[in-house]
């Protein structure tokens, strides 16, 4: 075909051309119109301010945070705002603390050194190995148990999280109440409500519990003792099994249980986080997540970062349960037999 | 912009390519690309995905894809597979990383013809099911959390296509098309903490809408050999949950084989 063809027909290459050069996308995927990012930034570090109990005892300076974190929240564009806030949020280096996507997955800005310490040193697969039977299944599959040989109960509680799935504890400590001793093991349980932990420690209470020191605003609040519940009250020695991965509530059950005279929490030292955050949202809709109360021990000193020091330490590694060995569980064994 | 605009916007890409369907076919199998396919391109992509934030996230996305399609004595039939992935889709300096899926299958029926710049265009119009899926992994920092911060869109729709070619001369032609959603179940990521919404809903074309259109130009090289060139726009809207909307322009080169 000669040259003057091809240039006679060279039109029909314009529409796809032009097609790609005025692009659809940019049509059809607008930027938003406005920008809240500064006031994302005021709201956050307010709420912050008013609410967040740790200040004095982490020597945090909120107001100098202030002052660095502003300027860089003027100067971000769109999503830079995002890590403005994760980065002055995780100056409280607490595991409660997240900022939020607008749709709400969780951005944790902090996550304690002994989670990710103890990450990987608990397989509930190993602990099947010192099982004759497979463990059954409670809860909606949030708690397993079983009997040891040698007669000893096994209970492991996954989560704390709110529910009425919890009532089946009661079934298990029923099952349970010929053995000899129990083994609880809340390894791995990162929270939920306290609700649900007093719920199970009022299973072993034969009187009433005072609730360790609880601050809000710095201001003392006042709760009535835990009373007994349950069916019935299992007196027996009770092991807990705890690592560096048990975190805020499952870190007030602790605290709790530990107080029992039969009861012996066996393991590592827990994450240090029990500050009850809550919500807050911001004016572009994104939310943040922020402690607001301060828990103690027993012996006065905040949770935060101390966690719940264990009576019986036994550290574990990944490469301990890698061989098949969960030292801690078998720990519990020998003190229970 | 708003409902009225993409609707005016299909609306039209469908008269274009379809206003003559009451007309005598007479397509026949050479004009329709048969065979394999091969296709290989660059586009443009935004992505508004509101379940992250408000923000607008755009960038280069390579696309890649390989389709079947065979004639028939009275319908044509087309089995694509297309797949874009970039690490890199920016809003100001902060990134995300997209994979897009999309599974078709096409039947197309000869329904007439018409006249455009003296020159015949044939035209083809049949139902069209498409599962489309978009994974986005955000690159945020996550406080050492092992929890990736990600989100997804799915559409599994049932629709209509329409294609239109138009011979230029022997061996190479001029070829559009679109196709548009009637129908989708979608599915969507939602608050995977606190939320008692479903992630998989039933979806109208005001709520949930995956549409496409694009023109090429084939050339024949041999009788079993074709190759083209073209361009592609995609797009997908879903409002039922968290608004999502994304579109992306396609520079898209393909060879097919016919055995």
């Amino acid at each position: 075909m000669p040259f003057n063809m091809y240039k006679k027909y060279c039109w029909i290459a314009l529409p796809p051309i032009i097609a790609f050069l005025v692009g659809c996308s940019d049509l059809v995927v607008n930027a938003p119109t406005h920008n809240d990012n500064t006031a994302d930034f005021e709201r956050a570090w307010s709420i912050t301010d008013s609410v967040y109990p740790y200040f004095q005892f982490k020597h945090i300076n909120w107001d100098s945070i202030y002052v660095v974190y502003k300027p860089q929240a003027e100067d971000a564009k769109g999503d830079q705002i995002f890590q403005v806030l994760f980065n002055m949020l995780a100056e409280l280096k607490d595991g409660h603390v997240e900022v939020d996507t607008k749709g709400g997955f969780p951005v944790r800005t902090y996550t304690p050194l002994r989670t990710e310490r103890d990450r990987g040193t608990f397989d509930p697969l190993v602990v099947r190995k010192y099982f004759t039977e497979e463990l059954s299944l409670a809860g909606g599959d949030r708690m397993e148990y079983g009997i040891l040989p040698g007669n000893i109960g096994y209970v492991r509680i996954a989560t704390f999280e709110q529910g009425s799935w919890i009532l089946d504890f009661d079934n298990i400590i029923s099952y349970l109440r010929d053995t000899n001793g129990l083994i609880l093991d809340v390894r791995d349980n990162g929270g939920g409500s306290d609700a649900t932990g007093t719920f199970v420690i009022r299973r072993f209470l034969s009187s009433p519990l005072p609730w360790p020191p609880i601050y809000s605003n710095g201001v003392l609040k006042s709760n009535p003792p835990l009373q007994p519940s349950g069916a019935l009250t299992f007196s027996k020695p009770v092991v807990v099994l705890m690592n560096g991965t048990c975190f805020s509530a499952t870190e007030d059950f602790l605290n709790m249980i530990g107080q029992l005279p039969n009861v012996t929490l066996l393991g590592d030292t827990s994450a240090g986080g029990s500050g009850a955050p809550q919500d807050f949202f911001l004016p572009s809709g994104r939310r943040i997540r922020v402690s607001t109360l301060d828990f103690r021990r027993y012996d006065g000193r905040p949770i935060e970062w101390n966690g719940i020091v264990p009576d019986v330490l036994v550290m574990q590694t990944e490469a301990d349960i890698k061989s098949d060995h969960d030292l801690q569980l078998e720990r519990a064994i020998a003190l229970l037999k | 912009m708003n409902k009225n605009n993409y609707v005016f916007l299909i609306v039209t890409l469908f008269a274009i390519n379809s206003s003559a369907m009451a007309q005598d076919s007479t397509l026949a199998s050479y004009i329709f690309d048969e065979g394999l396919s091969v296709r290989g391109g660059i586009g443009h992509i935004a992505v508004r995905d509101e379940f992250i934030s408000d923000e607008r996230y755009s960038g280069v996305i390579p696309f890649f894809g390989v389709s079947w399609s065979r004639f028939h004595n009275t319908y044509g039939y087309r089995l694509q597979l297309e797949y874009q992935s970039t690490p890199d889709l920016r809003n100001y300096n902060v990134s995300a990383e997209i994979t897009q899926f999309r599974l078709g299958l096409d039947y197309l029926y000869p329904v007439g013809d018409l006249k455009f710049m003296s020159r015949e265009v044939n035209i083809c119009l049949g139902p069209t099911a498409e599962f489309f899926i978009h994974f986005r992994r955000q690159n945020i920092a996550n406080g050492g959390s092992t929890l990736d911060v990600y989100s997804f869109a799915s559409l599994f729709s049932g629709g209509i296509r329409s294609e239109a070619w138009m011979p230029i001369f022997a061996g190479l032609q001029l070829h559009g098309a679109a196709q548009m959603s009637i129908v989708s179940l979608g599915g969507r990521m939602v608050n995977p903490v606190n939320s008692s919404k479903s992630f998989v809903k039933l979806l109208t074309p005001f709520s949930g809408f995956n549409a496409s259109a694009g023109v090429n130009i084939s050339y024949g090289v041999t009788e079993s050999l074709a190759a083209d060139v073209g361009y592609r726009f995609d797009m997908t809207r879903i409002s039922a949950w968290d608004f999502f909307v994304s579109g992306d322009d396609n520079f898209i080169a393909s060879i097919s084989y016919a055995f």
